[in-house]
């Protein structure tokens, strides 16, 4: 394994891009507190809130529904993004229903593969692909709205997917319009070395534990860097996915220390909704007051523009 | 091209009889149906809604409430308190209460529509009446009301006070510099208006809304009404009957604005169209007649209603003769005066009354739209002010039919280019 | 046959997808846009609770076509199908903007994995207090099998046959939080790691009017999408599947059978009758619309419209459909009888009175439940229509203390509660 290096990181006119990450266990006593939780981040200034799916034994409710919930807020900026498994539901049913949901976020939705562990090899890859296949089905143009001509879309920039592979048949196209920013926002969680070539091919965002000591900061920085090389061998560039690291804690200096460690182009901050009330709120003003106002004096937040969807808004320089 | 919305009795019932207004007992003293109105103008690109209003539940006609509350025409809640919940519902439209001078206090009027002004981003406005009602100065406590032209006198230094008042903080008053002063006091004055009819020291206290001061919204076509709005109206409601007397109208105005110091720009006159809305053509057509029809089996209907206007009971005329002279009233010179002049009887001017059509609008919305673009062609005026019945299938037949087919000639804008009501009405 | 003097209560919904409504016509605003975000629909769904609209059902379908003319140009010009947006997602937002209106969403038995539909529909529950519901379809076209990674849909027995284990699995979730289910269509194991549903299941829609269709709504449905034609088909469809609820040892009264209809109303007799000849008008766009509705697995456009529907075309896809559409055009040309057809069980034409006389007449002659509004049929659906049924019939059905009636709206009552008192305050009147 190579040595940990600084000099792939490619970001450095990006301040740092931040969120939360949030579950909603069924053991919650109101699955509102999603509201709540994105109500206050987003007030703050983030850019995304990741809902996770319960772990393993862990009853949980289903995170796209609440994803569509939270789409009444009208947030100023920040972007939902609910997490699942590959196989949960069929690739067709996964990019459509993300489609569509991403609509109901005017642009700020996508979604998060929360692991790749434990598939047989390239189904992951393959998945994402098809994914990819059906979100482009449709070239961004292809609604004209022509009254005149009696065309809501023109059919001729409307094409079938019709891929065959090892783990999918899917024929295509998406029975629903473009998402609003070209296609939904792809976040995949590090959990080795092929969910970083996974991220590297075809996310927007790659999601790094930095929750414990455990996994060293050396690991962290030495998965930056695979990520950043293995972007610039897909043909992307190397700011192309962002690495958010998530972090257990609330404390500036922490903070600062875990991501600088790892290059990372921002964090992600855990809010356990499954917490007593009085803990969510404490961390939830934690989060959104102490932390935001120190790494913004410090220079690494900055307020942005959220006109253009949630990538461009991720994204872009600055 | 201008849009307004006259919601033509205010804050209050409409088309009790309506077949498309079945849920009036719900709606009744509720914001749902007027913020369904605001957010529909909005999505259709209308300038601003204006809520009339009025304070007497008249019994003018035969003596009795009757008329006034048969189909609850005459029920007024108060709009100011509703231009808040609008404007929390919409984003770029400018809400309009009506406002009688004769009865606010100027210091009063400027305080709340400052306050209105921030609460709203800067999209409120006064349309300034001078209450034409016997009943209403009595609920006052003014026992005789004060008459025609010398109304229009006290409306003259109401507002102008009103003006100094919203401009008794400095636009840059307001310092807020972290660690120094919130605002700078050498930038409040104090007005000092001792005039004829009112006194006011001043300054407002609290600073100046984004508009400066709100919207300025009048009606009125006697000599007097005419002086008051080229001398301080930003829109103007006109009631000309025809294409002529329309563009004369907007001739008359540009010229008082010019005499006083103003450019014809300066204020929007926007004409109340009442228009009918079908599928066709015919469709429309047929929906008029029926309209009509109604119309002449209540011939009552219209003579409460002149018998509101004018302070005067109708009900004492023969209906089979011609109207006779009453150039001596108090209320609406300009309506009465036309009315007489047409010689018709009771029963023919009642049966075709039409208080608030400067031309008659009837067809497909292709049709409407096409006669709408060609009379401001003609007139040179800025647009119209739709004064249908509030009832939600009249408000969607506008704004998601006329108002696209508008849009679709260019005469309507795609979207509010600007920040303040103000701006957006007067920058084009 | 007339109304009785105290007239029963019946139940009131609105059938729609989350697709394109009128985007071209002269009342169709903004709606090329305004029906992408949801906002056409969360707008027309908080008017319909409003007016005391009890329920929604939002219909799906899980493929673009390309089956007339071999490609997509006809699905869309016409948008009688598609785009179409995901409905379960929708359900979800609407929780948020509504509180009332009892809210049914479309998912299919042969796509979706029963374990997540389970779970995805108590957290729906949740999220409404109790108000959502399950349409269950079981697909049609081989198209939409084509993107789940099957060449052909299973055969229509297969399918229902499936379905009804399905039903049982997803109950068994509901009720016990997991399953482990080894059947002769479906091997599942898992658990939905949500709370027990808050209204106990959600509410189950169903909507095939074939015979496997009836038994399988007659076993689990509480509520039934169909259009029979007539008066006399509303009848007998109605004693089917009360005869189904019946032979499966529930209580017939539980389920209800809702017919759709897409009123026209007038302020006069003559100007509802002038916008119905309109609506009904065989145009060619009409024809189109209508060809391409019925273009499942078979490219109706390529047969000949001035002649009769040839005998020998079957499909696995949507067999009652084919077999209705025979019976109903009972020897006409496909011109004739499909140009100025709609998915509706009757035809309700007239002012808010005369309709709600009309529907009335209508539910004492089949005996039946209620009815569903549906604006997509010819392609009327726009914010004027909505609220010429909100504000014209509605009232007027309130009114009479047929629909919308106070009592409805106690704070916590489920979509299940809601149902079951509407049918006794039928009974007890």
């Amino acid at each position: 394994m190579s040595a940990p290096t600084t000099t792939t990181k490619a970001t450095g006119t990006r301040t740092w891009r931040w969120g939360a990450v949030t579950g909603f266990p069924a053991g919650s006593p109101d699955p509102r507190r999603a509201l709540e939780v994105v109500r206050r981040v987003d007030a703050a200034g983030a850019d995304l809130v990741l809902l996770e799916p319960g772990p393993d034994g862990v009853d949980s409710h289903d995170t796209t529904s609440l994803a569509g919930f939270t789409s009444s807020l009208r947030t100023a900026a920040a972007g939902v993004v609910p997490g699942g498994a590959v196989d949960d539901v069929p690739p067709y049913q996964l990019a459509r229903r993300t489609a569509s949901l991403d609509h109901l976020h005017r642009g700020r939705s996508g979604w998060w593969c929360t692991g790749t562990a434990g598939l047989p090899v390239g189904r992951a890859e393959e998945h994402a692909a098809v994914l990819r296949a059906l979100w482009e089905s449709w070239e961004p143009d292809a609604v004209v709205g022509d009254v005149a001509g009696g065309a809501y879309a023109d059919h001729t920039k409307v094409h079938a997917v019709d891929h065959r592979g090892p783990h999918y048949a899917v024929r295509g196209p998406l029975n629903t319009v473009p998402s609003p920013q070209g296609r939904p926002l792809l976040v995949v969680s590090d959990d080795g070395e092929r969910s970083v070539a996974l991220a590297a091919r075809w996310a927007d965002v790659l999601v790094l534990d930095g929750r414990s000591a455990a996994t060293g900061s050396d690991t962290r920085a030495d998965t930056v860097a695979r990520l950043r090389a293995g972007l610039v061998r897909a043909g992307r560039g190397p700011g192309d996915c962002l690495a958010l690291v998530r972090v257990a804690t609330t404390d500036p200096d922490a903070v600062e220390a875990v991501v600088r460690s790892c290059g990372a182009d921002g964090f992600l901050v855990d809010v356990p909704a499954a917490a007593a009330a009085h803990e969510v709120e404490h961390r939830l003003t934690a989060a959104t007051a102490d932390l935001v106002r120190v790494l913004s004096a410090r220079g690494h937040l900055a307020p942005r523009p959220a006109e253009h969807g949630l990538r461009r808004r991720l994204l872009e320089e600055n | 091209m201008h849009l307004g919305w006259f919601a033509t009795t205010g804050f209050g019932v409409y088309g009790w009889e309506d077949p498309w207004a079945g849920n009036v007992a719900s709606d009744l003293g509720r914001p749902g149906l007027f913020v369904d109105l605001a957010t529909s103008l909005e999505r259709a690109g209308f300038d601003y809604l204006m809520l009339e209003d009025s304070s007497v539940l008249p019994d003018v006609y035969r003596g009795t409430f009757e008329s006034s509350v048969r189909r609850g025409t005459h029920v007024r809640f108060d709009p100011v308190p509703l231009v808040p919940l609008l404007a929390n519902a919409t984003q770029h439209l400018g809400i309009v209460a009506t406002v009688a001078t004769t009865f606010y206090p100027p210091f009063l009027a400027a305080r709340l529509f400052a306050t209105l002004d921030h609460l709203s981003g800067g999209r409120v406005g006064l349309n300034l009446v001078t209450a034409s009602a016997d009943g209403a100065a009595q609920n006052y406590g003014l026992t005789k009301h004060v008459e025609h032209d010398r109304r229009y006198e006290m409306a003259d230094e109401w507002i102008t006070v009103c003006k100094e008042l919203w401009s008794s903080w400095d636009r840059d008053a307001l310092t807020l510099e972290p660690g120094g002063a919130f605002a700078d006091h050498e930038r409040i004055h104090t007005i000092d208006h001792v005039g004829e009819h009112y006194s006011s020291r001043g300054p407002l206290n609290l600073p100046p809304g984004p508009q400066g001061r709100p919207v300025i919204c009048q009606a009125g076509a006697s000599p007097a009404g005419r002086a008051f709005g080229a001398r301080h109206a930003d829109t103007i409601i006109a009631a000309q009957t025809g294409v002529d007397a329309m563009r004369a109208y907007r001739e008359d105005i540009s010229r008082r604005l010019l005499e006083n110091g103003r450019k014809p720009e300066d204020a929007k006159v926007l004409y109340l169209v009442n228009p009918i809305l079908g599928d066709t053509d015919d469709d429309a057509f047929r929906k008029r007649d029926r309209l009509r029809q109604v119309q002449s089996g209540h011939v009552d209907r219209v003579l409460a209603a002149l018998s509101y206007f004018t302070s005067m009971d109708f009900s004492q005329f023969d209906v089979d003769a011609p109207l006779p002279d009453l150039s001596g009233n108090n209320g609406h010179q300009g309506t009465v005066a036309d009315m007489v002049r047409t010689g018709k009887t009771l029963r023919e001017i009642a049966t075709t009354h039409k208080a608030t059509e400067s031309i008659e609008l009837c067809g497909s919305v292709e049709t409407v739209a096409d006669r709408m673009e060609e009379v401001m062609a003609e007139v040179g005026g800025d647009g119209f002010l739709i004064a249908a019945p509030v009832t939600r299938k009249n408000v969607t037949e506008i704004t998601d039919g006329l108002a696209p087919a508008l849009r679709r000639r260019g005469v309507l804008r795609h979207r509010y280019e600007h920040a303040t009501f103000r701006d957006n009405l007067l920058s084009t | 046959m007339t109304s009785s003097a105290t007239p029963a209560p019946f139940t009131v919904g609105w059938f729609a997808g989350w697709g394109v409504p009128d985007w071209s016509g002269p009342w169709a605003g903004d709606a090329v846009q305004s029906w992408v975000d949801g906002t056409f629909t969360v707008e027309t769904v908080r008017d319909l609770e409003r007016a005391g609209v009890d329920l929604v059902v939002m219909e799906d379908l899980n493929y673009l076509s390309d089956v007339v003319g071999g490609t997509f140009e006809q699905e869309l010009r016409t948008t009688a199908r598609a785009p179409k947006h995901d409905p379960v997602v929708l359900m979800s937002r609407l929780a948020a903007e509504t509180e009332r209106i009892g809210l049914i969403a479309t998912a299919s038995t042969t796509f979706w994995p029963p374990v997540e539909l389970a779970r995805t529909y108590a957290t729906l529950d949740h999220l409404t207090g109790g108000r959502v519901g399950w349409n269950v379809v079981t697909s049609t076209g081989d198209r939409a099998a084509q993107n789940f990674g099957l060449d052909a849909l299973p055969g229509h027995a297969t399918r229902y046959a499936t379905a009804a284990e399905y039903l049982e699995v997803v109950h068994a979730l509901w009720r016990d939080g997991s399953v482990e289910h080894h059947g002769e269509h479906l091997e599942v194991s898992g658990r939905t790691g949500t709370r027990t549903p808050a209204a106990g299941r959600p509410v189950v829609c169903q909507a095939g009017a074939s015979a496997a269709g009836t038994a399988l709504a007659g076993r689990f449905a509480d509520v039934v999408v169909s259009y029979p034609p007539g008066v006399e088909a509303m009848r007998e469809f109605r004693d089917q599947v009360r005869a189904a609820a019946e032979a499966a040892g529930r209580d017939p009264d539980d389920v209800q059978v809702l017919y759709l209809v897409t009123p026209h109303l007038g302020e006069t007799e003559e100007l509802a009758a002038e916008a119905a000849a309109r609506y009904y008008d065989p145009t060619d766009a009409a024809v189109r619309r209508r060809l391409v509705q019925m273009s499942g697995d078979v490219d109706f456009s390529a047969f000949d419209l001035d002649a009769p529907l040839p005998d020998d075309v079957s499909t696995e896809g949507s067999r009652s459909i084919l077999d209705n559409l025979r019976r109903v055009a009972a020897g006409r040309t496909l011109r004739e009888f499909i140009g100025s057809q709609r998915s509706e069980a009757v035809r309700l034409v007239g002012t808010a009175a005369s309709v709600a006389d009309q529907m009335e007449d209508v539910l004492a002659q089949v005996g039946g439940d209620g009815f569903l509004l549906f604006g997509g049929g010819g392609g009327v659906l726009t914010r004027r229509y909505v609220r010429e049924l909100c504000d014209g019939l509605m009232p007027e059905l309130r009114r009479r203390g047929l629909a919308g009636v106070p009592g409805d709206d106690r704070p916590g009552a489920t979509l299940r509660d809601r149902l079951r008192d509407r049918r006794r305050e039928g009974v007890l009147r």
